[in-house]
């Protein structure tokens, strides 16, 4: 379960502080999906980095599981995202020397977990790309650069997965291949999905969704 | 992701992505840079150590005795009296230079005359015939027998067992020489070494009163009994003799091995610094490229301290693999380097020890330290929050922090390799030079650019990028017209310096040099030079040999003489009735000058070696001649002209001022198209005269200037290597870009062949500019040669430059265009999306 209580970001800009997050509240039960929407520069990508445990709020806090990951360092927000946390982003983040069997299976692997390339295959499979195991990211498609990056993320079988604006670099075609395939996965893993978002259609499939704006909760639904 | 990230997890990791990177290129230059900066001092230091102990071998044996007198009179009983009660073991040394003949073939060597009890310390060397080995011998040349050294078997055409002329003499050569405890490290060890029996010598005719001729006396006992004989000496030595020990022998050699090694080693310092650059530039890219990594790896909760962890893990053990190749690739560079220095010096050079290897490997180490670390030092503090936030700081050191440490890491190296005078001037010298050559390509890049305007779109496209990367630009042009400046030099060295001397020389001067000719031998020398010459006129000059010891009755004390300029050994003295060809008297008169003054007891003496004794007409000198003393008042001081090629003096006597001193005699003379038969002539009718080909001298010299340049060139050739690692090190540093770049106009719409025109001109201008920078610093050096090593008149060498700027746009400009390729050959879309991602 994510539960985050009153939680602001504030910046010191040169003209003074700017307030990106102010006081939002939310909570996510475990295996449902909440989809947080909203303008360009409502806060979303910077609620979704608080909520992983990438940065830590200016104020309020964030429960991931039974950790209160506000209360950590980064070295023990590191371990609760090690063991729950998996990422699928807007910009693929392949790493473009790696093939896609070595893009899969490299979480798996800095964590000494066993039969990585194995797992790494399985979940090519599930994604559609058997056969592009040895393809390097410049040989493949974005849609099919973001089916690895998915493979990635669930090869890891993380409690929690968080994505930012999935679709936001494909086509609609792709992009609604891409959501057809990141919600099977969900629902097959029952992993909790946290969404950030400007697609309505995407946010309509989730459970709940979360609209922000002006670095404020403007709908809770 | 639960199990806990373990040491084991980190060293697979640190394995995996060496693999991986290494695979995709991205390690290549880091690897490269390390592997030349370890290669390059391991063989220099290599080289150095070896023939460091050569030379130091047998220091303590240096002198092949315990204490050695030298003198060139004949040894005096006495001396041998005073040794003899102190129940020392003695040997003799006679060592002279004369020609050795064998068949049509002649050559310059340096004959070593030794008792049969010769060496009384150290040990004497001769090759076993059957297996080629050096073996140790207690034997010595046996009468009739001659020992060479293995150069003069291809020298003279000769082989054991055949005979060899010297002098009246001939000999047997029985045995090849491979080592001996007193081998000379002076000029004459570029001659062949010939070792005989003494008692042979008297009937090689060679050693005539007034000869040149050195003659040693080795002592070898007791430390006291060895005491004793230098206190007797102290008050008993003559002022022809001088005593040498291992300690002074030591002092000088020390000296000398250790400003050849620093030379060495600061050499190879040029490329560990050019490659250490290319290190640093190749580290930062490798580092920049991977901060999207690792703050995706710590998004996915990989800690800090792992990250280190496998970081530096994988800088080590690509460190290691580069070191091991270095180490490698630096021992068959110094086997080209060490062929080299041994055919220069004549010496078998033992196995290297294991320092130069710790030299080579500590350097890797501060290479890796200074270089390699520093761009990768923070990124183990990137925020993992840089997945979703680009614009967050990449956590890169600073460049200023990356310069500040590379140059304690540079200052390092270079006061470790060599004494700190050295390494500061070394320092200071290559600041200057780098300084002279970036101005100079700065400037030249400037006027390029303005008129690159007027040129087409490639022209301005080309310069402005250039301009654009001024502080990439400026170090590719330094580092590149420093090292052809440095080849232009060698291969000037080798061709045209040599070359300029000689053309400077009279088309008439003498080609032959004819010494040690007796009075009794006098009128044949006369009739044969006439026979081949043609020409009567060619003058003869008496020579005798003498040292000088007082100036107005005031004895020179030893630190005196060893200040002036041959004050510490015999020279040359002659006597002339007129003033020779070359001279000019610039104070007092000539004797001949004025009625009256054809009288002995005068001199005339040359213009530096007054200065240097401070003396002047009117003053006295004494002098000593064969241990007999000669006063003589200085009428005169001249100037010589040393480059006429012909015989000339430092002190020239009135006539009668030297009768009744043993002399011999000694001209020049041109004989033309003449193909060695005088010589030949002269070796059948007179075999104790030395007969010298100047053209053979020279060749020899041109031939040891060759040698060595080219190890130099080898030197500079792998600089060169190191230079091109800096260049594909900034190319690779833009080269992302410059694909931006590219990507941009053609998408604009500008062709394929725009880029690649342009990347044309961007590159062979930098080689031009490189070359035409380095040509111009070249020439001032070799002006600054010319007019003071070898007293020429300063020109331009126009037949060089088109090697260095073949070399220039050659090999730079067009390695430059190749590295850059994939600006063109990379997709313009895949280049955009590269850049969003």
């Amino acid at each position: 379960m994510i539960i985050a209580d009153n939680v602001s970001k504030i910046v010191p800009t040169a003209t003074g502080e700017l307030t990106i997050l102010n006081h939002v509240s939310l909570s996510v039960n475990d295996g449902d999906s909440l989809a947080i929407i909203g303008p360009s520069g409502a806060g979303k990508s910077t609620l979704l980095g608080l909520l992983a445990g990438l940065d830590t709020p200016s104020t309020g806090s964030i429960n991931l599981g039974q950790y209160c990951i506000t209360d950590m360092n980064e070295e023990q927000r590191a371990k609760v995202r090690a063991e729950f946390v998996g990422f699928v982003f807007q910009t693929f983040q392949l790493l473009p020397g790696l093939s896609a069997i070595e893009n899969v299976s490299l979480p798996l692997e800095l964590t000494g977990r066993k039969r990585a390339t194995e797992m790494a295959k399985e979940y090519l499979s599930k994604v559609g790309l058997a056969e592009r195991l040895t393809h390097y990211p410049k040989q493949m498609s974005g849609g099919e650069q973001q089916r690895v990056a998915i493979a990635r993320a669930f090869a890891c079988e993380p409690k929690i997965l968080f994505a930012d604006e999935p679709t936001g670099n494909l086509d609609s075609k792709t992009g609604g291949q891409i959501a057809d395939l990141l919600f099977d996965m969900n629902r097959e893993q029952q992993t909790t999905l946290v969404l950030v978002t400007h697609e309505h259609r995407l946010a309509d499939r989730c459970d709940s969704r979360l609209v922000i704006d002006g670095g404020e909760v403007a709908v809770d639904s | 992701m639960n199990p806990e990230t373990t040491l084991i997890t980190d060293i697979k990791t640190a394995l995996r992505m060496l693999w991986r990177d290494w695979r995709g290129g991205q390690l290549n230059l880091v690897f490269s840079a390390l592997v030349v900066a370890v290669a390059v001092v391991a063989a220099v230091a290599t080289l150095a150590n070896r023939v460091e102990q050569s030379l130091e071998r047998d220091l303590g044996t240096f002198i092949a005795s315990d204490l050695l007198v030298r003198s060139g009179q004949d040894i005096r009983p006495e001396l041998i009296a005073a040794a003899d009660q102190l129940q020392l073991q003695t040997a003799y040394v006679t060592e002279l230079r004369t020609i050795a003949y064998a068949g049509e073939k002649s050559t310059l060597i340096e004959l070593k005359a030794v008792s049969e009890s010769y060496p009384l310390r150290g040990e004497l060397e001769i090759e076993d015939l059957n297996t080629g080995e050096a073996v140790v011998t207690a034997r010595t040349p046996s009468i009739g027998t001659a020992w060479i050294e293995p150069r003069l078997l291809s020298l003279l055409e000769i082989n054991i067992g055949d005979l060899l002329e010297i002098g009246a003499l001939n000999l047997k050569v029985s045995e090849i020489v491979r080592h001996e405890p007193d081998a000379d490290t002076g000029f004459s060890m570029f001659n062949g070494h010939v070792m005989m029996n003494i008692a042979d010598l008297q009937a090689t005719g060679l050693v005539l009163p007034g000869s040149r001729v050195s003659n040693r006396f080795l002592v070898a006992g007791e430390k006291e009994q060895v005491e004793g004989f230098q206190a007797w000496f102290d008050v008993n030595g003559s002022i022809h003799e001088e005593v040498r020990t291992p300690a002074n022998s030591e002092r000088r050699l020390n000296r000398a091995v250790d400003r050849g090694t620093n030379f060495l080693l600061l050499a190879g310092a040029i490329g560990v610094i050019l490659a250490s650059i290319a290190l640093a530039l190749a580290s930062q890219q490798y580092a920049s490229r991977l901060t999207d990594r690792i703050a995706l790896m710590k998004a996915w909760g990989q800690s800090a301290k792992s990250v280190r962890t496998w970081l530096m893990l994988q800088i080590l053990i690509l460190g290691a693999i580069a070191c091991a190749i270095g180490l490698a690739l630096g021992w068959l560079i110094h086997y080209s380097l060490a062929t080299i220095a041994a055919e220069l010096l004549s010496v078998y050079l033992p196995d290297a020890t294991a320092q130069p290897l710790i030299l080579a490997l500590l350097t890797g180490l501060i290479c890796i330290v200074g270089f390699a670390l520093p761009p990768l030092w923070n990124l183990p503090k990137i925020a993992p929050l840089r997945v979703l936030r680009r614009d967050l700081p990449n956590a890169l050191a600073s460049t200023s922090v990356r310069i500040t440490i590379g140059i304690i890491a540079i200052a390092t190296l270079v006061f470790w390799y060599s004494s700190a005078i050295f390494a500061v001037a070394f320092l200071g010298g290559t600041f200057a030079a780098a300084l002279i050559c970036g101005t100079v390509s700065l400037t030249l890049l400037g006027m390029g650019r303005k008129f690159g305007h007027w040129g087409g779109s490639y022209w301005r496209l080309g310069f402005n990028n250039l301009w654009r990367r001024k502080s990439h630009t400026l170090l590719q042009l330094v580092a590149f017209s420093m090292t052809i400046m440095l080849l232009t030099i060698i291969v000037a060295l080798q061709t045209s310096l040599i070359q300029d001397w000689k053309d400077q020389i009279p088309v008439d001067a003498p080609n032959y040099f004819i010494m040690n000719v007796s009075e009794p031998d006098l009128d044949t020398a006369k009739s044969l030079l006439f026979e081949y010459s043609g020409s009567s006129e060619v003058p003869w000059y008496p020579m005798v040999r003498g040292r000088f010891s007082h100036v107005n009755n005031k004895k020179l004390t030893l630190e005196e003489l060893d200040e002036i300029e041959d004050g510490d050994r015999e020279i040359n003295f002659t006597w002339a009735p007129d003033l020779p060809e070359g001279n000019t008297i610039i104070d007092g008169e000539w004797w001949n000058s004025a009625e009256g003054t054809l009288q002995p007891g005068y001199v005339s003496i040359e213009e530096e070696m007054a200065t240097d004794l401070g003396v002047g007409p009117g003053d006295t000198m004494q002098f000593s001649i064969g241990g007999l003393p000669l006063t003589a008042a200085i009428a005169s001081i001249r100037v010589v002209n040393w480059d006429n090629m012909t015989p000339n003096f430092f002190y020239i006597f009135s006539p009668g001022t030297l009768d009744g001193y043993p002399s011999t005699w000694l001209s020049g003379a041109h004989l033309p198209d003449d193909r060695g038969e005088f010589a030949n002539a002269m070796a059948r009718q007179l075999p104790t005269a030395v007969t010298i080909q100047i053209d053979e001298i020279l060749n020899r010299i041109r031939g040891l200037i060759e040698r060595l340049s080219s190890g130099l060139e080898l030197m500079v050739w792998m600089i060169l290597g190191c230079g091109l690692l800096v260049l594909f090190a900034t190319i690779g540093s833009s080269l992302d870009q410059r694909k931006h770049e590219s990507a941009i106009l053609r998408t604009l719409g500008s062709s394929r062949t725009l880029i690649i025109g342009s990347l044309s001109v961007e590159f062979l201008s930098l080689g031009i500019l490189s070359a035409v920078t380095g040509i111009l610093c070249a020439e001032g050096v070799i002006a600054v040669l010319q007019t003071q090593a070898f007293e020429l008149d300063a020109r331009l060498h126009p037949e060089l430059w088109p090697a260095a700027l073949i070399v220039g746009a050659g090999v730079i400009g067009l390695l430059g265009i190749a590295r850059s390729l994939p600006v063109v050959t990379t997709p313009p879309l895949q280049s955009l999306r590269d850049i969003s991602a």
